[in-house]
């Protein structure tokens, strides 16, 4: 069975877009509901890329040409294929995320909003540079290769229709998010996180417990981080360190800001609106002449920072303004 | 009965004199004294009777000192070197966090944009010696020129407009002018390495035993930043401390609406900073072309450092910046031959140990900020109390701590 060129090529915008989407969701939860400028998204979702990289790869030894990474395909190989170990190494990068997140937020947390920045900014950094230094573990700059997708055993040999199934699933997963976010955005828990935002003292005032909520709300941001980590790794196929540079957190920054922070269709429409911009914008160079095409990329980068100021600017609620709820007043 | 002139006040209203009921005290403003004695209340093992500032100071250096004695214990008079290169990185840092903290204390405002500015006057000065070639010193001048006015463009087209709006936003605006200034930098110069068009120097010796050079220092890539940084330490704190338009910035610093109440123009001042600042950065520009290299990107990874410089000594404070910008420059330096040692295969064996200077300085960074939310050097009044204590045994009354 062969698919249509035109729906593989939609479906291979669909799928990077609909990872954009979780991150932006994401990035909704700390930045949109609680207010926490996390500047380490990149180092989220690096830690799940990496980790589902490593469980879904086999060991390979350091070699002259290639440092080699640590890999445990060979744990699960004898026993299931690679859709089930994919489930289970999202399952992983998340936990894994959601774990560090918990780590670096205990001593953090506390900050105020510019050093919370400076200070995930750095932990960025210093995931980074482990990436890129510890070569036995993660094969330094070179990365880690052929990472298997979900579907490599159950459509063997037909990477058009496993693109088709793992936008399916990407697509599938992002729904259940999207639900998931909106449900707990919505219930008292997200009203606390949007209090916090407004006003931290006044919800303090409260009763409730300001410190616990935003941990909460950051840890949960990072899980879903770390699972699109593991989406993101299956979908590249190979991994560097350089794909999570700190532009990648800006990226994401950009369109939670243009679809609206806050609200949580308004930031999955700001990803897959950004998504497309840069997919346009990457296949007009061939109509450009060579001379000004091989300057597009740093074009391009220099437009995702126009847009952002340009945002801020005039337009800081974004496409779709956050909903302003009002609540019935409480009476006996 | 008549009085002394000394015991008379204004049109012979009589003056309060001192006794023991109503001891002497001087106008609080009019000499502030510079160390004055406070008593720690609550005392502890910890409470040496000294303002907070000058304790975390003291212990600062008292560490670092330590440190360096330790390590010279077991490499020798070697380490040295480290301790030279770091003096050299964190003038370099020193400039740049000077010019950055200085926005913060006028705008309020994490300036991201900062490294990028680096980078433009490394770039404007290339352009100048690398392209035109003409001297270095035309280069310098041209970055400052460039860069000051960056800082000028910034602030009329983007942060006077979000000022009302508060901190987060100037500080998401600064983020995307950082990315717009790399790009475009990358569109104009390429994505290749280059050096500036200066003469090669080889390195003086300072310390030579038994015909082997063990301290040297270069004069271009390590005298001169010295030279430059503490050139312009002198050029701040004259600046600050004896002109008009200094202690305008301090008081706009301080509180903008009571400074235009008391008739300086703080968009002016706020203007000047803002090409002040971009001065600064400028000449951190050029010293980082000429000490690391000219690539894409150097002024992001270095503005991490610079953080980590302003945050140590506090934001907003000029002198802090200044000392937290040669800790971060010695501690990173200094931290190579720790590393170094944590790569032997028989200590834990980590790979490409070197790598990790950076972590050194982000660690002191975090531990500051664990400890002294507000930097050692943090913009309060002499001799009050800077931070939280220590060690808290009990939790402090609601309204008490902060």
């Amino acid at each position: 069975m062969s698919v249509p060129a035109p729906i593989v090529d939609f479906v291979n915008f669909l799928i990077p877009a609909g990872i954009f989407a979780m991150l932006a969701l994401a990035l909704n939860i700390q930045w949109g509901h609680t207010g926490l400028f996390n500047a380490g998204v990149a180092a989220f979702l690096a830690i799940g890329a990496y980790m589902a990289a490593i469980y879904l790869t086999p060991y390979v030894a350091p070699s002259i040409v290639y440092p080699g990474h640590w890999g445990y395909a060979q744990v699960w190989q004898p026993w299931f294929g690679t859709a089930v170990a994919f489930v289970i190494a999202v399952l992983l990068s998340t936990l894994l995320a959601a774990f560090v997140g918990l780590l670096i937020a205990l001593p953090i947390l506390r900050l105020r909003t510019d050093y919370f920045a400076i200070a995930t900014l750095a932990l960025a950094e210093i995931i980074r540079l482990i990436l890129t230094n510890a070569q036995t573990a993660t094969a330094g700059t070179i990365g880690i290769l052929r990472i298997p997708g979900p579907f490599d055993t159950l459509l063997p040999g037909d990477p058009d229709l496993q693109a088709v199934a793992y936008a399916t699933l990407v697509i599938a997963s992002l729904i259940v998010m999207f639900w998931l976010v909106q449900y707990v955005t919505r219930a008292p828990w997200g009203r606390v996180l949007r209090g916090i935002r407004e006003d931290e003292e006044a919800t303090l005032a409260l009763g409730k417990n300001v410190f616990s909520f935003r941990t909460q709300a950051f840890v949960f941001g990072c899980a879903l981080m770390g699972a699109a980590g593991g989406f993101l790794a299956s979908h590249l196929g190979s991994i560097t360190p350089d794909n999570f540079n700190p532009l990648a957190t800006f990226a994401i920054y950009v369109m939670v800001i243009l679809g609206g922070s806050g609200n949580n269709f308004g930031v999955i429409f700001g990803a897959f609106l950004y998504y497309s911009l840069d997919w346009v914008s990457v296949r007009i160079d061939d109509y450009f002449p060579p001379a000004l095409a091989e300057k597009m990329p740093a074009i391009r980068f220099a437009a995702i920072g126009v847009i952002l100021v340009a945002l801020i600017l005039f337009r800081p609620e974004g496409i779709f303004k956050e909903k302003k709820r009002t609540y019935p007043a409480v009476t006996k | 009965m008549r009085r002394s002139a000394t015991e008379e006040g204004f049109h012979g209203a009589p003056k309060r004199l001192p006794s023991a009921a109503t001891p002497f005290e001087p106008h609080p403003n009019k000499y502030p004294p510079r160390l004055h004695l406070v008593p720690y209340e609550g005392g502890g093992a910890l409470a040496f009777r000294l303002p907070l500032r000058y304790r975390d100071i003291a212990i600062v250096f008292g560490i670092l000192i330590a440190s360096i004695a330790l390590l010279w214990q077991i490499w020798g008079v070697s380490i040295l070197q480290f301790l030279i290169n770091g003096i050299v990185v964190g003038s370099i840092y020193v400039v740049g966090a000077t010019g950055l903290t200085l926005i913060y204390g006028i705008r309020k405002f994490a300036n991201f944009a900062h490294g990028e500015m680096m980078s433009f006057g490394t770039y404007t000065a290339y352009f100048i010696n690398g392209i035109l070639f003409y001297s270095l010193g035309w280069g310098t001048v041209f970055a400052i020129v460039a860069t000051a006015a960056l800082g000028l463009l910034m602030e009329f087209l983007v942060f006077r407009r979000l000022a009302p709006r508060g901190a987060v936003s100037m500080m998401v605006a600064s983020i995307g002018i950082a990315i717009v200034i790399s790009g475009f930098l990358n569109a104009a110069f390429g994505t290749s390495i280059h050096q500036y068009d200066v003469i090669n120097v080889p390195n003086t010796p300072i310390l030579i035993i038994g015909g082997v050079v063990v301290l040297s220092i270069n004069p271009i890539r390590g005298i001169l930043p010295v030279v430059v940084g503490v050139a312009m330490m002198v050029f701040l704190h004259t600046l600050l401390s004896r002109t008009t338009t200094g202690k305008a910035m301090r008081a706009t610093a301080d509180n903008p609406d009571l400074a235009r109440a008391s008739g300086i123009r703080t968009q002016r001042i706020i203007y000047f900073t803002w090409g002040l600042s971009g001065t600064l950065a400028g000449v951190a520009g050029v010293l980082l072309g000429l000490f690391i290299d000219i690539r894409p990107g150097l002024g992001f990874s270095v503005l991490l450092f610079v953080f980590a410089a302003v945050i140590i000594g506090g934001l907003g404070s000029p002198y802090g910046a200044m000392f937290g910008g040669f800790i971060v420059g010695i501690a990173q330096e200094m931290a190579a031959a720790v590393l170094a040692w944590l790569g032997d295969p028989e200590v834990i064996g980590l790979e490409q140990p070197l790598a990790y200077r950076p972590v050194a300085a982000f660690l002191i960074m975090i531990i500051v900020l664990l400890l002294r939310p507000g930097g050692l050097l943090g913009p309060t009044p002499s001799g009050e109390r800077t931070g939280r204590r220590w060690f808290r045994f009990r939790k402090p009354a609601l309204g008490a701590d902060e």
